[in-house]
């Protein structure tokens, strides 16, 4: 009975000062209808963006996705020394993996959260992506971070900052983030805009009415200045950041998701428009999806017991 | 619902809305933690939702709706809720009772057993997503989920795996526990190896994260004595163990016996880290004892007792167990059951909401016990049989 059909191979990328990114690359059974490249949220490991993956390859995709350096998961670094710009290093490194096995493909991101930010900041560069689906993107990173952290650090100098934070269960330290934050100018939502205008290709935001951390308000107003191309807005009724908890929910948004991640690009507008008629799109079943969250989870445990068993083997 | 907004190069549109129902059973938050009057009114309106679905889905609950000249308008409060129309559990084992026409059902679900006829219970995505979520919302009671460190922990499941469990809804549902963390499965091609539980269960002990032990109450019996005879001590302070499957009315398996043989053979600090749970396959709720040892009904719940004639009984008397559960979309889950037992009436003195039941007993012969008694008829029970 249940067997997921999602069949993932791991392989390495490498971020431009060579730190390891591990990635899982899973091939859809007919020749692909598009290539991938999924990025989960601060917090969330490349197995937990087992659902959106399996939806994404079930309807044709080759999906990339990985563990960022210096974040929780399979990749090199700690989460303690966690920066935006090692996520969105990872994120470049996996797009060009992708690109380099695929010659002539452009990938689609799909972002969700903080990635988003990243993501948008790479499509500005011209040959990043060739659509952005982003899953509550974050458009007002330092906004986003105070709404986390409980205080907008950005406004303290460094010397004030306390020895550690904790963003969502996890101890990083602030100096990391304040200074990236400050050498990168990630800024609020001003530099979003800056960044968007720049930005040719699609960029499609599902936000959540709901949510603590990205106001859907302010997602509007920066996406109308930021109008550097076709730009759509998909609001979710329910739910606060993390909409994977409600699976009912979750299911309306992976399909609508997986129909603009990859429809032609002059279809976009349609579909965000008239959803009723999604087109039929094949759906991993509930047991599919309980074997591949469990399956993926020993996986990671395996590979991480087996790669500290290596570094340690080195040492010795 | 679909707004498009065509200002520059910005559309935007809104995804439908999601039905209070799933607002409530995949909540992030606790749903324990309603005002009585707000939780009342909640569940008031998802359970009028549902008898609506179901009175024109169901051929068979709709020929019952009519008869009784029941109409869904008549629900204005909590107190009219016993009126709704319910369906004997011994309905399941004769007719296959269904409100799917679209070819949604996903699996029909079997009781467990060799005795006399079995239930079938269909159901379809929802319904089964929701099963989960009741699952995870009960185990909040316990403080875990997967959202939690509980990641890390570990946990013994003295049932089969999902896969071995099949169409066995009893198995099926335990081993839905695997969602929150890595998890043994130790009943394999029909018998318990009890000798990897217990060495599971000791390597568990030693480790500094959680374990919890999930089984039938004959089984944790059996681990208990197998850990005993073979002196294996164990350090429980990191253990809870999870029951469920019926057991009552099992003569050598009282509570206050069952509850001293699992501390003592699995070092337990107390009572307290036993846990019953209770689901029947024709329920597609799962109800959590709570530290305080009260089973809490999820609060989209809404539990009663009947009489003999089936007819609606005060909070607080004891009675037939009978359910109103809005979570299945598949089948018609307005039940009345086999087992006896009362609502306590009031909120727990641990602080959580839900209406409280009390199981008392399986009303059937020993023949047709509680599913755990019967899942030990089907398996083997190796070389330590209580
Ligand atoms: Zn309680």
């Amino acid at each position: 009975m249940t067997t997921t059909h999602l069949h993932s191979d791991q392989l390495v990328a490498y971020t431009g000062d060579g730190s390891r990114v591990v990635v899982w690359r899973s091939e859809p059974r007919s020749t692909p209808r598009g290539v991938v490249v999924l990025a989960g949220g601060f917090a969330q490991r490349m197995r937990h963006m087992g659902a959106i993956a399996a939806y994404l390859v079930a309807n044709g995709a080759l999906v990339y996705r990985f563990d960022p350096v210096r974040h929780p998961g399979l990749s090199d670094g700690n989460v303690g020394s966690f920066s935006l710009s090692a996520l969105s290093d990872s994120l470049q490194a996996v797009r060009e993996l992708a690109e380099k096995e695929n010659p002539g493909e452009t990938p689609v991101a799909v972002a969700s959260s903080l990635a988003a930010r990243a993501a948008v900041r790479l499509a500005t560069r011209g040959s990043g992506f060739a659509r952005l689906v982003l899953l509550v993107g974050v458009v007002d990173y330092r906004r986003t971070l105070a709404q986390a952290l409980g205080t907008d650090y950005s406004t303290w100098t460094i010397d004030e900052l306390p020895a550690t934070i904790t963003i969502e269960g996890q101890v990083c330290d602030p100096r990391a983030v304040w200074l990236d934050e400050r050498d990168q100018r990630w800024g609020g939502a001003e530099e979003t805009v800056i960044d968007l205008l720049s930005v040719r290709v699609p960029v499609i935001n599902f936000v959540s009415v709901s949510d603590e951390w990205v106001d859907a308000e302010q997602v509007e107003g920066i996406f109308r200045l930021g109008a550097g191309g076709e730009r759509y807005i998909v609001r979710l009724p329910e739910g606060q950041h993390r909409i994977s908890a409600n699976p009912v929910a979750l299911r309306t948004l992976l399909r609508m998701l997986t129909t603009v991640a990859l429809c032609p690009q002059d279809r976009i507008a349609e579909v965000v428009a008239t959803q009723d008629d999604l087109p039929v799109i094949a759906e991993p079943g509930f047991d599919e999806l309980v074997t591949l969250t469990v399956q993926e989870r020993a996986r990671e445990r395996a590979e991480a017991h087996s790669s500290a068993a290596r570094s340690s083997g080195a040492v010795i | 619902m679909t707004s498009l907004a065509p200002a520059g190069p910005l559309t935007t549109s809104d995804l439908p809305a999601v039905h209070e129902l799933d607002a409530l059973v995949f909540s992030e938050g606790s749903c324990f933690e309603f005002a009585e009057d707000q939780e009342r009114d909640v569940r008031l309106r998802v359970i009028r939702d549902a008898v609506a679905l179901h009175a024109e889905r169901s051929p068979l609950y709709a020929g019952l709706v009519e008869r009784r000249g029941f109409t869904v308008e008549r629900l204005q409060d909590e107190r009219d809720l016993p009126t709704v129309p319910v369906l004997p559990t011994s309905v399941f084992k004769r007719t296959l009772v269904t409100s799917d026409a679209g070819g949604q059902v996903v699996r029909t679900f079997l009781s467990s057993g060799t005795h006399g006829r079995l239930s079938l219970v269909p159901r379809d995505e929802t319904t089964l997503q929701r099963l989960l979520g009741s699952v995870r919302v009960g185990l909040r009671l316990l403080d875990a989920n997967e959202d939690t460190d509980a990641d890390d922990a570990q946990i013994i499941n003295l049932g089969p795996s999902r896969q071995q469990a099949g169409d066995i809804w009893f198995g099926y549902v335990m081993s839905l526990i695997e969602i929150i963390s890595e998890t043994g499965h130790y009943v394999v091609d029909g018998r318990l190896d009890l000798a990897g539980a217990a060495a599971h269960v000791a390597r568990a002990s030693r480790d500094v994260g959680r374990a919890f032990v999930v089984g039938p109450p004959v089984f944790v019996c059996a681990l208990a004595a197998y850990l005993t005879e073979r002196r294996i001590s164990v350090d429980g302070s990191n253990i809870t163990v999870i029951t469920g499957g019926g057991w009552k009315s099992h003569a050598a398996l009282d509570g206050p016996t069952f509850t001293r043989t699992a501390i003592t053979a699995l070092g337990l600090p107390d009572a307290s880290c036993l846990r019953d749970a209770f689901n029947q396959v024709e329920l597609n709720s799962v109800l959590m004892e709570c530290a305080a040892g009260r089973k809490h009904a999820p609060p989209w719940l809404y539990p009663m007792t009947r009489n003999e004639r089936l007819e609606p009984l005060s909070d607080g008397e004891p009675g037939l167990l009978s359910y109103l559960d809005p979570t299945a979309v598949s089948y018609p889950c307005f039940i009345v059951g086999d087992d006896l037992g009362r609502i306590t009436p009031g909120r727990c003195p641990c602080g959580s909401g839900g209406r409280l039941v009390e199981i008392t007993r399986r009303l059937d012969g020993p023949a047709d016990a509680g599913c755990a008694l019967k899942m030990q008829d089907r398996f083997d029970l190796g070389e330590a049989s209580p």
